[in-house]
């Protein structure tokens, strides 16, 4: 395909991505950048803005999920939600290399391309699994609640995990990077664009939050301390929302106090429902 | 006493042991109950020595009636003892649990008055987590050698994993230590939750509503470096369980003196954890790399090499397999290749089917060329220039934690201002 010097412009969303690639086909073109949502740059290329048309979105999805095979597919679905940076651009290049080489093109590691969203998808995973570990509920109110800050859009692919896991606990897990919140209850299971801050704990909460820090505190054995070694498998950046990294301290005398305004304040955002 | 200082001194007697997964069976959650167990483990933090938490590891009580010389909680020992009731044990797991601070409960004890005794308090933790509160997430149970096989029975049908710890690796050396315990003792429970699963695996196949007996399997641990032991005894031993009992994993524990014992390191001597390490290391060799024992280590180099890991030794002593072709090489001998590990050996055979790979298509696919690059040819050209002997070739394979143990490390460092002989005959005579 002709290499054009076009920027594509388009909505953020994978329907407007689709339509992307479908305008790239049909201009026998390919353009030098496609940049979404918030991400937009000013650049020297001129722009096309591309309209999202649910038509064409479910023809070149029906292309990638018929022709090209499931594991390409899932590695330009997935891929998208990563945050690798020029990602759309990636998943226009393998489905280039994919309408040559057919769904062979997933396994084609040598591939700058495919291996960079390889990588990504892996590290996407990687991190929704650290993070079925690593999330800390704090219950409020007979919600178990938390909060996260993940480099990649995880919370879809903890749904199934928690709600699973817990089916008769009410959870919200909010993500204040995209800032998604994840809730369950009854086994279900949905994700809403909103900006949730919680209170702090109650005194009985405290009380087991104590007794975890004090565990984890005692397990490790001093004639063995590793901190290279716990770094690698836990990295600093979740940290911050892990209850046992937090100091060991005292119970605090206004622990008790009932923060106003109720469990979940919305700050902004509506609520509107993405999935 | 409360909760909080039970759980300190149950917690510090329960630390040493090493196994902490919570892998092997994966269980969805049911309607009415809580909790489910994935088949991978879920590690949910790391302490500060760097080891995986997963499981509320912690002991039924330490108040023990062995005097085991290596323990912590033998019976001569002055420590603070406690023991929890079943129900606080129980509610602690729940409680912990759902706040997703572990994936399960491991559970094992001191013997509290009689084997016996102490096995029936482990099976009422264990019949309230399953049975009242409809638990699902993980759990561990350690059997106390010498309880009655019913009961070992009737724990094996709540527990996801059961373990019976070898502690030591020969007769002779559990007998300088562990005097009240015998190697017969711990073989036997060992024998009868191997046979339960293999009957349990059988009864699947004939009956739909099958008892689940122990689902992610049996394991064991030894204590390394306590008595003067070999790494052949080890490993041969190691393979030897894998072989007999079909254990899914054994564990190392580098031995960390806390009491003092004539039979014992001195307190204060350094844990061996590079060579827990090298044995965890040939132990993977084991179970994921198609090694043979006898290929890693042999009689007359009883111990690993500390410099280099074993697969690496392994290859530096097997010449005539390498250079392998990356592009045609047989996955079983990709396998073996230092730098190539169990995933970039699958990518290695899938992305090959689609283009020939060259060096850059395998630093993609996750290829530590560091240490493949003396062992492999791309499309038949090598990367390395000259060829180097095996000294050299070693060099190249050290980690620079290994170089700084080798004699005369620094290699040969050049001089801007040293003068050779030559060069000063040279301008001394014009």
């Amino acid at each position: 395909m002709r290499q054009g010097g076009e920027v594509y412009r388009y909505d953020g969303t994978w329907k407007g991505f689709l339509c992307c690639v479908f305008t790239c086909f049909e201009r026998r073109e390919a353009p030098a950048d496609i940049q979404g949502g918030e991400g937009a740059q000013q650049s020297l290329y001129p722009a096309r803005y591309v309209v999202t048309d649910p038509e064409q979105a479910r023809r070149v999805a029906r292309w990638l999920n018929g022709t090209l095979g499931p594991e390409v597919a899932s590695l330009a679905r997935e891929g998208f939600l990563s945050s690798l940076p020029q990602r759309e651009m990636h998943i226009l290049r393998l489905l280039l290399l994919a309408r040559r080489l057919g769904p062979a093109a997933a396994s084609a590691h040598g591939d700058r391309s495919v291996a960079a969203l390889r990588t990504a998808v892996y590290q996407m995973h990687q991190e929704a699994h650290l993070l079925t570990g690593f999330i800390r509920f704090v219950e409020r109110g007979g919600v178990l609640t938390a909060t996260i800050s993940p480099k990649h859009q995880v919370v879809q692919r903890l749904g199934p995990h928690f709600s699973s896991r817990f089916p008769g606990e009410r959870i919200v897990i909010f993500d204040d990077t995209h800032r998604l919140a994840l809730w369950c209850r009854g086994g279900r299971w949905g994700v809403v664009r909103a900006s949730v801050q919680f209170p702090p704990p109650d005194a009985a909460e405290e009380q087991w939050r104590q007794l975890w820090k004090r565990f984890y505190r005692v397990i490790g054995i001093e004639g063995r301390e590793n901190p290279r070694c716990r770094m690698t498998h836990m990295p600093k950046r979740y940290w911050k929302h892990m209850t046992e990294m937090e100091e060991e301290a005292p119970l605090p005398a206004h622990a008790e106090r009932e923060s106003p305004g109720g469990l979940l304040r919305p700050c902004a955002g509506k609520g509107d429902m993405i999935q | 006493m409360d909760l909080m200082q039970k759980l300190t001194i149950l917690t510090d007697a329960a630390k040493y042991d090493a196994a902490c997964t919570s892998s092997g069976v994966g269980r969805s959650g049911q309607t009415g109950g809580i909790g489910d167990a994935v088949a991978c483990g879920i590690c949910h933090s790391f302490a500060a020595d760097g080891r995986c938490i997963s499981l509320l590891k912690v002991l039924m009580s330490n108040a023990c009636v062995y005097d085991c010389a290596y323990c912590v909680n033998r019976r001569s020992n002055d420590v603070p003892r406690a023991s929890f009731t079943p129900r606080e044990l129980a509610d602690l797991t729940m409680q912990f649990y759902r706040r997703n601070y572990i994936e399960g409960l491991f559970l094992s004890s001191a013997v509290a008055g009689s084997p016996d005794g102490t096995c029936e308090r482990m099976l009422r933790v264990l019949t309230l987590l399953r049975k009242e509160y409809r638990f699902g997430g993980y759990i561990h149970v350690k059997v106390i050698p010498g309880a009655d096989p019913r009961l070992v029975e009737a724990l094996g049908l709540l527990a996801d994993r059961m373990s019976v710890n070898i502690e030591l690796p020969s007769q002779r050396s559990l007998r300088l230590l562990a005097p009240q315990k015998d190697r017969d003792g711990i073989l036997k429970p060992m024998g009868q939750i191997s046979q339960g699963i293999a009957q349990q695996k059988s009864d699947l196949v004939r009956y739909n509503r099958a008892r689940r007996f122990v689902p992610a399997g049996q394991s064991t641990q030894m204590i390394i470096g306590a008595t003067p032991d070999t790494d052949y005894q080890i490993l041969g031993l190691t393979a030897g369980l894998y072989k007999k009992y079909g254990l899914k994993r054994v564990f190392f524990s580098a031995y960390m003196p806390v009491v003092e014992g004539k039979n014992l390191p001195a307190i204060g001597t350094r844990p061996p954890l590079l060579r827990e390490h090298r044995l965890y290391q040939a132990d993977w060799l084991l179970r994921f790399y198609r090694f043979d024992v006898h290929e890693i280590i042999d009689e007359r180099h009883p111990n690993l090499n500390p410099l280099v890991d074993p697969k690496c030794s392994w290859a530096l002593r097997h010449p005539e397999y390498f250079p392998a072709e990356v592009n045609d090489a047989p996955y079983d001998l990709l396998l073996r290749v230092p730098g190539v590990g169990v995933r970039s050996a699958g990518r290695i055979v899938k992305a090959r089917r689609v283009h020939s790979l060259d060096f850059d298509a395998l630093k993609k696919i996750g290829v530590v060329l560091k240490r493949a690059q003396y062992f492999i040819t791309c499309r038949g050209r090598s990367m390395v220039r000259k060829q180097q002997g095996p000294e050299g070739v070693l060099r190249g394979l050290l980690s620079d934690r290994s170089l700084s143990m080798l004699p005369g490390a620094q290699g040969e460092q050049l001089s801007l201002f040293e003068v050779s002989d030559e060069d000063l005959r040279r301008c001394l005579i014009p």
